[in-house]
């Protein structure tokens, strides 16, 4: 359906435009068919109604534009597939895919995205070399340190490389800007640190969507671990395989932040 | 970890000074100028200097002139004085890890820890706590008898460890050592010719700065052109962070024209002015090797997308401590219009390096670009030369560990 006022082409069953929000369903309403005209043109509504939707979150909680997930598989993305957002930069061409499993599982895989698909995390989750997650607009990649701990290794002229003194450090955590560019890199002095606005071991005062104490990335076992300590907007970390969704999950692809709901 | 003898500060086991006084952690204290002697607070800028201002007694000099070459013995000689060699002890002391002699003369109490003939390769973990980091110094002499310009000549056989190297092989490539003779020692005068020699002639002298701020040794100039590295005199030869050809040096009058001649670690000048800094650039200012780099615009990818991350709340630049070959450290931002560098104050500190003063540098941005500049700090701020610069006499230049002043002769 193509949106009189900004000509932006919507999903069948938009009742806004997801471009500039006009009201679509007032609009359907005066054509030809009722005001339920858009639900049924949802094929996949007929085999199973409702099996799960996205509802687009429009800044301070307000719900978006819903998106009905009653086909098999539903592509998101810049210019392709159902699901379209046409004005994020930050969204691949083809970006991710919504899918059902064998199990009747929602599942979503990134499709070879740029900027990958994040989740938000309900409950610490472990970290490896070159994960990646959001904690308020911060992107933040996690490395380990153990490299630099090796020993030093001459040249074949047998010369040694001089580096500044090795503090101790547990891991790294890198902020990465938009376009690419790294900003800083912490080195973890203990084996946690907190991210927020204020009082943390790394703060970021000018961030609005940060909270005063927001994440922590600390030694667990073996490994690392992400925790989100009770922020408003959640801690969200980059997939590396295909995730199952539960109802009330949260999803942020590019600029787009989805939630997910799940009919019983 | 060792604590300071002086003040009792906690350092890692391979440092080579206290990162809070700068005194010298040294083992035995053998190769230290005495104890308690470094002086406290300011310390010059090469916490590293390879340079034992002490030839312990009885070190035996093959050449003429080798004051210096004694920095190769204490290791040796005391390493059952004191707990575990301090990993980075000055060059002076250095565990047995890179075992190839030099041209160096064995010391003569070297023979019971002297390594086995077969040298460990450089990476293999010295007998004793291995350093994590701070390369020991090329040289522990190996076994007494073996004559230390008895070298491999042109076979390509390798005096220390036996490897087979091609025969035009300067170093051996398994353990380090030196395989041919000194050109110095064949060609022309001695650059480091003792000072009884005709004095006159030498065109520049290098004068050593060691830890302490006193100087050291020297090593007189007597060509126009030079290749300076290990194994070009004594000042240099324990120096495992030299390259064999390290920095080139052209003298014509009151100009001298310094380049790095392919090092490893680079040839440092200490600024005097604002110095322009691009995308790249590398500095040092007390034990911190520092890389700036410039930060850029975003840019869309091909396919009009843009790639994810933080918004960039001012930052020009960024500064990252350089931690090993191809590895960095912290990285700081830069925004503002000026950032200080410092130990107490200023915008990016270093509490721990006993070397950087309390403000010490600044890197400030204009509409001409991004400048470096000295804040009256003690030990200096150094910038690694990315081509040829002219200088002038009374230059400070940092290279390896060794700090030194170009002085006229």
């Amino acid at each position: 359906m193509q949106c009189p006022q900004c000509q932006t082409e919507n999903p069948d069953g938009f009742r806004f435009c997801g471009n500039c929000g006009f009201n679509l369903a007032d609009l359907a309403q005066q054509g030809p068919a009722d005001g339920e005209g858009a639900r049924t043109l949802f094929f996949g509504a007929m085999q199973a109604p409702d099996r799960a939707k996205l509802i687009l979150i429009k800044g301070e909680g307000m719900d978006g534009v819903s998106y009905h997930l009653n086909a098999t598989e539903h592509t998101a993305g810049r210019s392709d597939g159902e699901i379209r957002f046409p004005d994020d930069p930050l969204l691949s061409p083809r970006h991710a895919c919504f899918y059902y499993d064998d199990q009747h599982n929602l599942v979503v895989r990134d499709d070879g995205s740029v900027n990958g698909v994040f989740v938000r995390i309900r409950d610490p989750v472990p970290l490896v070399a070159g994960s990646r997650f959001l904690v308020g607009e911060q992107l933040i990649e996690f490395q380990e340190t153990t490299k630099d701990d090796q020993q030093p290794e001459a040249d074949d002229q047998g010369t040694y490389f001089y580096g500044s003194p090795r503090r101790p450090g547990h891991f790294k955590l890198v902020q990465l800007l938009r376009g690419g560019d790294i900003g800083m890199i912490f080195r973890a002095p203990t084996d946690r640190v907190t991210l927020g606005r204020e009082g943390n071991d790394i703060n970021f005062p000018d961030d609005p969507f940060i909270s005063g104490q927001h994440a922590m990335v600390n030694v667990a076992g073996d490994g690392y671990e992400l925790n989100d300590m009770g922020s408003k907007n959640g801690t969200f970390v980059r997939l590396e395989e295909p995730f199952v969704l539960g109802h009330g999950d949260y999803v942020f692809l590019g600029q787009q932040l989805l939630r997910v709901e799940i009919s019983a | 970890m060792i604590s300071c003898p002086k003040c009792g500060k906690d350092n890692q086991d391979h440092y080579k000074f206290c990162l809070g006084c700068g005194a010298e952690l040294s083992a035995s204290g053998l190769s230290a100028p005495g104890p308690g002697a470094p002086a406290p607070a300011p310390q010059p800028i090469v916490p590293n200097v390879a340079v034992s201002p002490t030839p312990p007694a009885g070190t035996p000099a093959v050449g003429p002139d080798i004051n210096s070459m004694a920095a190769t013995a204490p290791p040796e000689s005391s390493p059952s004085h004191q707990a575990p060699p301090p990993m980075g002890a000055p060059p002076g002391a250095p565990p047995p890890m890179a075992p190839p002699p030099m041209h160096a003369p064995p010391p003569m109490h070297g023979g019971p820890h002297a390594p086995p003939p077969m040298a460990p390769p450089p990476m293999s973990p010295p007998p004793m706590a291995p350093p994590p980091m701070e390369p020991p110094p090329m040289s522990p002499p190996s076994s007494p008898s073996m004559p230390a310009m008895d070298v491999a000549g042109s076979s390509g056989l390798c005096p220390n460890c036996g490897a087979q190297n091609p025969p035009n092989f300067a170093f051996c490539g398994n353990c380090g050592t030196r395989l041919t003779q000194r050109q110095e020692s064949q060609a022309g005068p001695l650059p480091t010719a003792p000072q009884s020699q005709q004095t006159a002639s030498y065109v520049a002298r290098l004068s050593l700065i060691r830890p302490d701020g006193s100087e050291g040794g020297h090593h007189d100039v007597y060509e126009h052109d030079v290749v300076l590295g290990r194994g070009a005199g004594p000042m240099f030869d324990s120096d495992s962070y030299l390259s064999p050809q390290h920095c080139r040096m052209h003298f014509d009058g009151d100009m001298i024209t310094i380049d790095d001649a392919g090092s490893l670690n680079g040839v440092f000048v200490r600024i005097v002015d604002d110095e322009p800094l691009g995308s790249g650039s590398i500095f040092r200012i007390g034990q911190e090797l520092l890389r700036f780099d410039a930060i850029h615009e975003p840019e869309l990818l091909e396919d009009g997308t843009e790639i994810l991350g933080s918004p960039n709340p001012g930052y020009w630049g960024r500064l990252s401590l350089i931690v090993s070959r191809g590895i960095d450290g912290s990285a700081f931002p830069l925004m503002g219009d000026e950032m200080v560098l410092g130990r107490e104050r200023g915008d990016i500190l270093f509490s721990d390096d006993g070397y950087v003063s309390g403000m010490h540098a600044k890197i400030s941005i204009t509409d001409e670009g991004v400048y470096l500049t000295d804040l009256g700090s003690s030990n200096g701020t150094f910038i690694c030369l990315d081509e040829a610069r002219t200088v002038p006499f009374g230059t400070y230049v940092l290279m390896g560990q060794q700090l030194f002043r170009i002085d006229r002769p």
